[in-house]
């Protein structure tokens, strides 16, 4: 006798004592076997000793194929309540998925509010799914758009900052919450474990433009807050430092924004010290940056340039003919010649260039 | 000790302990009904090779306790679970394996017929479909589209 002759209730009562990847084998063999056996995969699946490896697998492929009879039918069954797993399902379906669509699907399939909610949100930012984030917060009245979660180990963050983070470079998310009425902005610039994380800066450092466009646009985060664990920078300086002109040009276009020295020194100085080029001419051409001003330790942009042997950001500095003075020294009478001279990796480009200057004065001068 | 007789469906005769044979529901049930017997007692669908060896695991599971109710949520999972002496007397060809999972559930032997599934559940075990077509010799009557279907379908037990 074959096995495809065995009466039905013992194919079932074969079937009953397999795995579901060993029964979808199974139902894979033949037509037969498929039609007998293809409904019973989900509620093995089901199954309490099943649910939390194979159930959880099912439901984040329904949800992923938006697939709501499949998903009801596993709601239907409470399994994810009984086996405590209700808490984080949508946390499980989110990373498996990364889809607002199988959000989507979830709540409309009546996936009740969870503690894991919160985590569920911080994720969804996290990536970037707008459409998750928006229905988790419009539909889930307690859910928490200011408070603290954690991302695997470390320091728990705020959800403002997983969707600065974010993934993608779309601002939506991060202007949804911003403009939510239960957003606490005052936190970000009060509460020491919010202010860590620097929102502002954190945005210079990740250099996405639309989002850092729509922090400062929001206007009430600290935008001259001398970070810390930035060494004490303001974002303009931190954006300087690492030359992206593309975020100072949006600080430079912000009222609030200081250009005054921090720490001593100037976007110019920074820029000119880290041989941004096209940053020091974005400087000058702002109007508001003295070209001579020099910092807490007496040094102009180009003694800084020449000292750290930044030729592009000398020559750069040397396009302003009639404004820069070039021998200024600092406090510690070196001039720029001089520093450029003495380097021990210096750039003989730079001495030459300023050699080529009619004024350059060639005798260090006693201060 | 009473003794009673069987009478296989290719009208061999085997004579059995009563308590053995009453491992059987159906003959347990039968006895009940009719009391005494002195003529064998007829089981159609069962011939004398495949009774003759439903009645050795009678004989060895004779001081079996009764079966506790079944346990849905454990006994599923040890499927695997079947014991060394019932391990060996299932190690026949696959013709007689279906025949004593037949004759168990005819005689109504649930411990029998328990371990005969899960002897073929375990021939399935971590196999790919084309293996279990190949173990139980299983005609694929799919359409290439129809494969594929159904494949993607349950993708997601697929991966372990």
């Amino acid at each position: 006798m074959p096995f495809l002759q065995l009466p039905t209730e013992l194919v079932l009562q074969i079937s009953g004592h397999l795995d579901p990847p060993d029964l979808n084998s199974l139902i894979r063999t033949s037509r037969h076997l498929a039609i007998l056996l293809r409904s019973s995969l989900i509620d093995r699946a089901c199954h309490p000793s099943y649910y939390r490896e194979w159930g959880i697998k099912a439901i984040c492929f329904a949800a992923k194929l938006e697939d709501k009879i499949t998903v009801q039918r596993i709601l239907d069954t409470g399994m994810h309540i009984q086996t405590g797993e209700a808490d984080t399902l949508l946390v499980s379906v989110i990373w498996d998925t990364v889809r607002s669509t199988a959000v989507r699907v979830l709540l409309e399939c009546g996936l009740k509010p969870a503690r894991g909610d919160d985590l569920a949100l911080w994720l969804a930012a996290g990536w970037g799914l707008e459409e998750a984030v928006k229905l988790l917060v419009n539909t889930r009245e307690n859910i928490d758009i200011n408070g603290l979660s954690w991302y695997g180990h470390g320091d728990e963050m705020p959800l403002l900052v997983a969707a600065v983070n974010s993934h993608t470079r779309s601002p939506e998310v991060l202007k949804f919450l911003l403009n939510h009425p239960r957003f606490e902005q005052e936190r970000y610039n009060t509460e020491p474990d919010y202010q860590w994380w620097a929102i502002v800066h954190r945005a210079v450092r990740l250099q996405k433009e639309e989002l850092f466009q729509v922090l400062l646009t929001y206007g009430r985060f600290d935008v001259n807050y001398q970070d810390p664990e930035s060494g004490n920078n303001t974002p303009l300086a931190l954006a300087a430092s690492t030359g992206w002109e593309g975020g100072v040009r949006l600080l430079l276009a912000d009222s609030r924004v200081s250009v005054g020295a921090s720490n001593g020194s100037t976007a110019l100085h920074v820029a000119a010290k880290h041989d941004h080029e096209g940053l020091i001419t974005l400087l000058l051409k702002d109007g508001r940056f003295d070209i001579n001003e020099t910092d807490a330790d007496g040094c102009t942009p180009l003694l800084l340039a020449a000292d750290a042997g930044a030729v592009s950001a000398v020559r750069a500095l040397l396009e302003y003919k009639g404004r820069i003075d070039v021998n200024l020294s600092n406090d510690a009478g070196d001039t720029p010649l001089f520093d450029a001279a003495s380097e021990k990796e210096r750039e003989p480009e730079i001495v030459e260039m300023l050699l080529a200057r009619d004024d350059i004065c060639r005798v260090r001068l006693a201060k | 000790m009473s003794e009673i007789k069987l009478l296989s469906s290719d009208q061999a005769t085997i004579t059995v302990e009563k308590s053995v044979a009453e491992r059987s529901i159906l003959i347990k049930n039968m006895l009940e009904d009719v009391g005494e017997v002195t003529e064998a007692i007829p089981i159609p669908n069962v011939n004398e090779n495949v009774l003759k060896k439903v009645i050795e695991w009678c004989e060895h599971h004779k001081g079996d306790p009764p079966a506790q109710a079944d346990d849905d949520s454990d006994s599923r999972k040890k499927s695997s679970d079947i014991d060394e002496w019932d391990q060996k007397f299932m190690q026949v060809d696959q013709e007689m394996l279906f025949e004593i999972i037949l004759a168990a559930n005819y005689l109504d032997i649930k411990p029998l017929l328990d371990v005969g599934c899960k002897t073929v559940a375990n021939m399935i075990k971590g196999k790919s479909p084309e293996e279990i077509r190949k173990t139980f010799n299983i005609q694929n009557d799919f359409t290439p589209e129809e494969e594929e279907q159904i494949r993607r379908e349950n993708e997601w037990a697929e991966d372990r």
